[in-house]
């Protein structure tokens, strides 16, 4: 139309298609302005839902598949010897590229005649998320084998996209071999089947810089017991370290809908005794006491000064900031995962050869040092999940065994300082004997959970956004509980809620 | 272009429908069947597709995604309910009000006024760099304007050397900031309007007003002005509508936040119906979203009715 017209050198033409349209509008009023109606109603509801055809091809495919051509194969069978397998990049994050890119190229080696497609999205996970959401949902043009989060899977398992694995798993020698009861236990959803297969597994802890507690005078071996020591800790950081920022207390929703959720809110309130879901009964519980003291404590925190500024908090690259921030010695401490050393590690985006040196890791201490003292939010971490339309399950199956063997898992556990999930993985030295791998193992004695209900996707978005604006400090913590109450019932629904 | 197309085949057809039918209904439905075909496919079908899922609990994900059910006007009662929509709509007013109504079209009427009878070469200077920020996709613009804004963005930069004080209005005022990198973007079009509407101002008023000792403000009052006022509301209208349904521009810049605070209607319509996955919800919230355009339409109806002014 009219901004396609190029008007340095065609500006006769341009306009006269403007008097054009002018004098067409002088002339035909109505049907003028039912057509501009009808072409901006239908462009405003087909943006809605065109995503629902879902039928574009990934953009980037990472690379194409290289040696192998069709029709190789010496056995006729009945599936496709072809797979997709989607995943995400994010940023500076080396994983899962670097794991699936090899893990491509020795499937397709062992098995002649098969072809690995890998669909790199570069997106952060929310999004990443809501376009597999939308692939799947078309039901055509479906990957046959995605990573996943794990925090996706009961909701989208009860929207019919995912294949439960529990049979494949059960033939697959690995499975019981290598990989702990707990971790076993731990992959069934809410409805008793496994959809995914872990990668690799994540808690949260406290970072902190021990030279920033050096220059503010703190003690280089630092343990919090309480709150309390948190808020010292930051004030005098605040008082003797200017130009730092004392405590990086994650609470924007930019970066992700559970970030604040599992790295300040869950690991605080946990700390008070409170909690947000019951696992005895699967039902989620009304905000009380320790929710207000949590919200209390994180809107204090904001408002006296001790934390980034709103424009990093509210970045959603917040995550990618602490890595140059802690290396510059420019942040105090912070509740973050244990795979926040990607960042140091050779490789990395901010290489740091002393960082197991100049680092220090904690576990957050409960509000008055109560209770087992510390809590640890352990984490499940990504998951290769196969989808409910795939063509080829039998050999989606079998990539996410061969994805998830120790070479992969190693690889992995390494590139991206994750936590293992196998046996043997965890016993190599490779893994074993880096820095922080001891520390974030050990902690897991104070392991809490975060709930992943069907329904907890949607209390996590009203949460979140209840965190976002009280550190902001647009909502006072009282608000926030009362505005929590009036809506958490009707979210879950009642079957889903204790009071 | 398309318009211009239709502007002249228009009387021609009038002529032609005066004339008896030929075989009946075959004599306009086999040529218009290509353009109803595309119509329906397009627009007719997902709008009503829409309209069909805002009454209903459908989800991206959990069982509703599999097993939606129909809800009635659930979604409307939670919408008013929530205190979304009242948020939404007020931030979708200021924003058509400060980016369309005052911001694109007083700027590109002073423009189209400061570049008319000027030199080639200063209207050919000016005429580029406006248009070049709206032939560009509405992203680039974007990212241009989260960088100027920024918190070490040139615009701080500027204030720093010039020792004033820092701005952050993506997080103070987000709605002004949004307002003001969608005037800069698309004032082009109100200039282009309005250039073309000075052009055809008959010389003669213009010479005649001068004998009479007008002033250039006194004529641009009397003279100027009143000439443009029916290319003024075409020009409204024009502009209002798309810039009711701007996303690109401020989901580039503030992604609808901090919190709510540069959230309009297609910002909400989106996070609620991607990022919170309610497909439903965020359905409903474009029909919202459509009458509004509706109501404005008609509006615009009324005062552009042949012998509605004069």
């Amino acid at each position: 139309m009219v901004n396609n017209c190029p008007y340095y050198q065609r500006r006769v033409v341009c306009e006269t298609t403007i008097k054009g349209i002018v004098m067409f509008g002088h002339r035909h009023h109505r049907l003028f302005v039912a057509t501009s109606l009808a072409l901006a109603a239908s462009l405003s509801l087909i943006a809605c839902s065109s995503g629902s055809s879902g039928s574009d091809p990934v953009a980037g495919s990472a690379t194409e598949s290289s040696s192998v051509t069709e029709g190789t194969t010496a056995v006729p069978v009945a599936e496709p010897q072809k797979i997709s397998v989607a995943f995400n990049a994010t940023g500076d994050f080396p994983e899962p590229k670097a794991t699936l890119t090899a893990a491509k190229a020795s499937f397709e080696a062992e098995n002649p005649g098969v072809t690995v497609e890998l669909q790199e999205e570069v997106a952060a996970d929310d999004a990443y998320h809501t376009k597999l959401q939308l692939r799947l949902q078309s039901g055509s043009d479906v990957p046959d084998v995605m990573y996943y989060s794990p925090g996706w899977l009961d909701a989208d398992a009860a929207a019919g996209y995912l294949a439960p694995l529990d049979d494949g798993l059960a033939q697959w020698a690995d499975w019981e071999a290598q990989f702990p009861e707990a971790v076993r236990i731990g992959a069934k959803s809410a409805d008793g089947h496994i959809y995914g297969v872990p990668m690799a597994a994540n808690d949260i802890g406290i970072w902190y810089s021990k030279d920033t507690f050096k220059a503010a005078g703190l003690p280089e071996n630092w343990e919090p017991k309480t709150w309390a020591d948190l808020r010292t800790a930051a004030e005098t950081i605040k008082a003797k370290v200017p130009g730092a920022i004392p405590a990086h207390l994650y609470a924007g929703k930019a970066s992700g809908v559970t970030d604040a959720i599992m790295k300040t809110f869950q690991p605080l309130l946990y700390g008070t005794g409170d909690t947000l879901y019951d696992f005895e009964t699967n039902k989620w519980v009304k905000a009380d006491k320790g929710f207000l003291d949590t919200m209390t404590f994180i809107s204090q925190t904001y408002k006296d000064g001790l934390t980034a500024k709103t424009a990093d908090v509210l970045s959603p690259n917040v995550w990618s900031f602490i890595g140059p921030w802690m290396k510059e010695a420019k942040l105090g401490f912070v509740p973050d995962g244990n795979w926040m050393s990607f960042a140091w590690i050779k490789g990395g985006p901010n290489e740091w050869p002393e960082w197991g040196d100049r680092l220090g890791v904690t576990a957050m201490p409960t509000q008055t040092g109560g209770g087992e003292g510390k809590v640890t939010m352990a984490l499940r971490g990504a998951v290769m999940v196969k989808s409910a339309k795939s063509k080829s399950p039998e050999l989606a199956m079998r990539f996410l065994e061969h994805v998830t063997n120790k070479t992969n898992s190693l690889s992995i556990s390494v590139n991206s300082s994750q936590l293992a999930v196998r046996l043997d993985v965890a016993a190599d030295p490779a893994y074993k004997n880096r820095p922080g791998v001891a520390e974030f193992t050990n902690m897991l004695k104070y392991a809490k959970y975060l709930p992943l209900a069907e329904e907890a996707d949607k209390v996590y978005n009203l949460l979140a956004d209840l965190i976002e604006q009280v550190a902001l400090g647009k909502m006072t913590p009282e608000k926030s509980v009362t505005e929590y109450n009036s809506k958490i019932e009707a979210l879950v629904g009642k079957d889903k809620y204790k009071g | 272009m398309q318009s211009v197309a239709v502007a002249g085949e228009s009387p021609a057809r009038r002529s032609s429908a005066r004339r008896p039918p030929g075989r009946g209904v075959s004599r306009w439905l086999v040529p218009m069947a290509p353009a109803l075909v595309l119509l329906s496919v397009f627009v007719v079908v997902p709008i009503g597709y829409a309209f069909y899922i805002a009454f209903t609990n459908t989800r991206l994900t959990g069982r509703e995604a599999l097993h939606p059910e129909w809800v009635g006007l659930d979604n409307f009662r939670r919408l008013i309910d929530s205190g979304d929509l009242s948020n939404s709509v007020w931030l979708t007013l200021i924003f058509v009000l400060g980016s369309a109504l005052i911001g694109q079209n007083v700027v590109g009427f002073s423009l189209a006024l400061l570049t008319a009878h000027r030199r080639r070469l200063v209207v050919s200077i000016v005429g580029t760099t406006v248009l070049a920020a709206y032939v560009f996709p509405e992203i680039v613009p974007g990212f241009m304007w989260t960088s100027f804004l920024s918190e070490n963005g040139v615009l701080n930069e500027t204030l720093g050397l010039l020792h004033l004080p820092k701005q952050q209005m993506l997080i103070d005022q987000p709605i002004v900031g949004v307002i003001l990198a969608d005037i800069w973007r698309a004032s082009a079009f109100s200039m282009l309007v309005y250039t073309a509407a000075l052009g055809d101002i008959p010389e003669d008023l213009m010479d005649a007003a001068k004998v009479d000792g007008a002033s250039y403000l006194r004529t641009l009052w009397h003279v100027t002005i009143p000439l443009l006022r029916r290319t003024a509301f075409t020009n409204l209208m024009l502009i209002t509508l798309p810039t009711m349904s701007v996303f690109t521009m401020i989901f580039a810049l503030t992604g609808g936040g901090p919190g709510h605070e540069s959230e309009t209607l297609p910002m909400l319509m989106y996070n609620q119906a991607f990022k919170l996955q309610d497909l439903a919800y965020g359905t409903a919230i474009s029909l919202v979203l459509l009458g509004f355009g509706a109501v404005l339409s008609v509006i615009y109806v009324v005062l552009l009715r042949p012998g509605a002014e004069r």
